[in-house]
């Protein structure tokens, strides 16, 4: 079987598992909720369209972007531990919109609070790409270990803001630290869609530059293009993409990392193209169980889905190693 | 891409080598010029310039004085996409994706042949079996790239960058790491395309019998100044091999 009917039939496979989720939850749902709105019938068909179907949408459009992310930061950065959290972006948007929440008293989801997000995470994007680009030499290792560096300083400040917070006002802090996934609208969550969606279909376009780049820097210059400009131009954009994801879910750990890699194991996909396209459909299938069980385990409670996320990836990510 | 109409497929005119701009490795600016059709040895000790070289004719440092020309056209002025129609290589250290196939990897050599939205030609579509035949990599071809040994590596590389097209193929001490009989392999490899594409190579390496029995000019470096350029049998007739070594 080639690479391209294995990918469709896992498609097809997550497609129906994802489908099948909104049905899963605290409350039961009657399968004719979906188009019926007879009264006996009209609070579960409230729960799937208003609940429970734009969290869905929600998860695959996050669980997608998160390990396509985490793919192309595995070739961008030529380090197969990258993953889209290590370079500070992520804790960067996470104290900017702490900072809002705690001095200005704004509402975490307010544009506020999110455009105080995105100018930290513009900053440190700014930082980064000065750092790859100031001096000749232009090694990788330097921005990765700058990103390093400015991810432990914007914690640090961000954990320090946090426990400030919980011993004076309390509370809080698991969802920034650990993930969550919010309860959006389905207006909201079309939104999302619409945003994201158009910047994964660019990372995909962008798929063969980073084919070139794979090859390394040396080769890459005779293929027509510029390394660096291509570098720099992919990582603005993979900033806002994050920046964009983060604000909304805290940091989801270990997805990024392990979907790419499990799918490199299982499918070895001949192009950063079809890894892009699998690590999407991965992601979505493994954020969307994780999201499931983080809701189901102990209902009505709900787990950060983080915890969750790494609870599962690392037991599968440590089998396949072994496998392999 | 202006009509190529030099003689030589590499000029420099009083260039100094280096990677700073302050600090270049030798204060003595030199010029060569290396003639089309010849296959070129760039030689020459350690720290003597060569990666160097070979670095500025790609781009990814510009020689710190001085011009250079490939077939007649100033390098500074090739916009990158034209340099790719020009100059492949196989350098020193090859990055790769592990996991990658070999076919999938010489497909790369299509990337930005093929529009941005055109799936990649299929590499063994009967276009390219005598390609495949002459480096004798057909028995390769569904392997894993992690999985071959160095030899094997290094001729699907020399096939990448041969695949690209160009007509200029650079080689970055190409024979490095094999064993003499892998060694004698890429040669043979390398020498048999050229029996079939007539393109310019040059090379740096230290495989000094390869360059006496293959190679139809040497260009010797010394401590970034230029030590040699002619044709090779001057250069072992006249010693040039034991005072550049010595």
């Amino acid at each position: 079987m080639t690479t391209k009917s294995k990918l469709f039939l896992c498609a097809l496979f997550t497609t129906l598992i994802l489908l099948g989720l909104p049905w899963l939850g605290g409350e039961p749902i009657s399968f004719s909720a979906l188009w019926s709105q007879s009264p006996t019938l009209d609070i579960d068909h409230r729960i799937l369209w208003s609940l429970r179907i734009p969290r869905l949408l929600f998860v695959v459009a996050v669980g997608g972007s998160l390990a396509m992310l985490g793919a192309s930061y595995q070739i961008l950065f030529n380090n197969t531990l990258a993953e889209p959290y290590i370079l500070g972006i992520s804790s960067a948007v996470t104290l900017g919109i702490v900072v809002a929440e705690t001095f200005l008293h704004l509402p975490n989801t307010s544009l506020g609070a999110l455009s105080m997000g995105l100018c930290f995470s513009l900053l440190v994007t700014f930082l980064l790409i000065l750092s790859y680009s100031w001096r000749t030499g232009r090694e990788l290792e330097r921005i990765v270990l700058f990103g390093m560096g400015l991810n432990f300083i914007f914690s640090s400040a961000l954990f320090l803001l946090l426990s400030y917070r919980s011993q004076t006002t309390g509370g809080g802090s698991l969802r920034w630290l650990f993930g969550n996934i919010p309860w959006l609208s389905l207006n909201e969550s079309l939104l999302f869609l619409l945003l994201t969606l158009p910047l994964c279909a660019g990372l995909w376009v962008m798929g063969r530059y980073l084919d070139g780049l794979s090859l390394g820097d040396t080769v890459a210059r005779t293929l027509g293009f510029s390394p660096t400009k291509v570098r720099c131009f992919l990582l603005f954009v993979t900033s806002l993409h994050l920046t964009l994801i983060t604000s909304l879910t805290g940091s989801i750990g270990f997805l990024g990392l392990v979907v790419p890699h499990c799918i490199r194991l299982v499918f070895r996909p001949a192009s950063t193209r079809l890894l892009f396209v699998a690590s999407f459909i991965g992601g979505a299938l493994f954020l969307g169980i994780a999201d499931s069980l983080s809701r189901a385990l102990l209902p009505p409670l709900e787990f950060p889905i983080g915890i969750i996320t790494t609870l599962l990836g690392g037991p599968l990510f440590l089998y396949l190693l072994w496998k392999k | 891409m202006e009509k190529i109409r030099s003689t030589f497929f590499l000029e420099a005119t009083n260039i100094l080598l280096g990677y700073r701009k302050d600090s270049p490795i030798s204060e003595t600016p030199f010029s060569f010029q290396l003639p089309r059709g010849a296959v070129t040895a760039l030689v020459g000790p350690n720290g003597s310039g060569k990666s160097t070289l070979l670095k500025a004719l790609i781009g990814e440092n510009s020689p710190i004085e001085g011009r250079l020309f490939c077939y007649g056209i100033e390098l500074k002025k090739m916009s990158r996409r034209d340099l790719s129609n020009v100059i492949s290589i196989v350098p020193q250290e090859h990055t790769f994706p592990p996991e990658l196939k070999v076919k999938n990897f010489l497909e790369l050599a299509f990337l930005f042949r093929t529009g941005i939205f055109k799936p990649l030609p299929s590499i063994s579509s009967d276009k390219f079996r005598p390609f495949l035949e002459e480096l004798n990599l057909v028995p390769l071809i569904s392997k894993v790239l992690q999985q071959l040994s160095s030899g094997e590596r290094q001729r699907v590389f020399l096939a990448r960058a041969l695949l690209q097209g160009s007509q200029l193929i650079l080689l970055d001490e190409p024979t490095n790491h094999l064993d003499p009989k892998a060694a004698s392999n890429f040669w043979q490899s390398l020498i048999s395309y050229r029996a079939m594409q007539p393109i310019d190579i040059l090379m740096s390496t230290h495989d000094l019998g390869f360059v006496k029995d293959s190679c139809d000019w040497v260009l010797a470096l010394d401590q970034g100044r230029l030590f040699f350029s002619g044709p090779t049998d001057l250069f072992f007739k006249d010693k040039m091999n034991e005072k550049l070594f010595s």
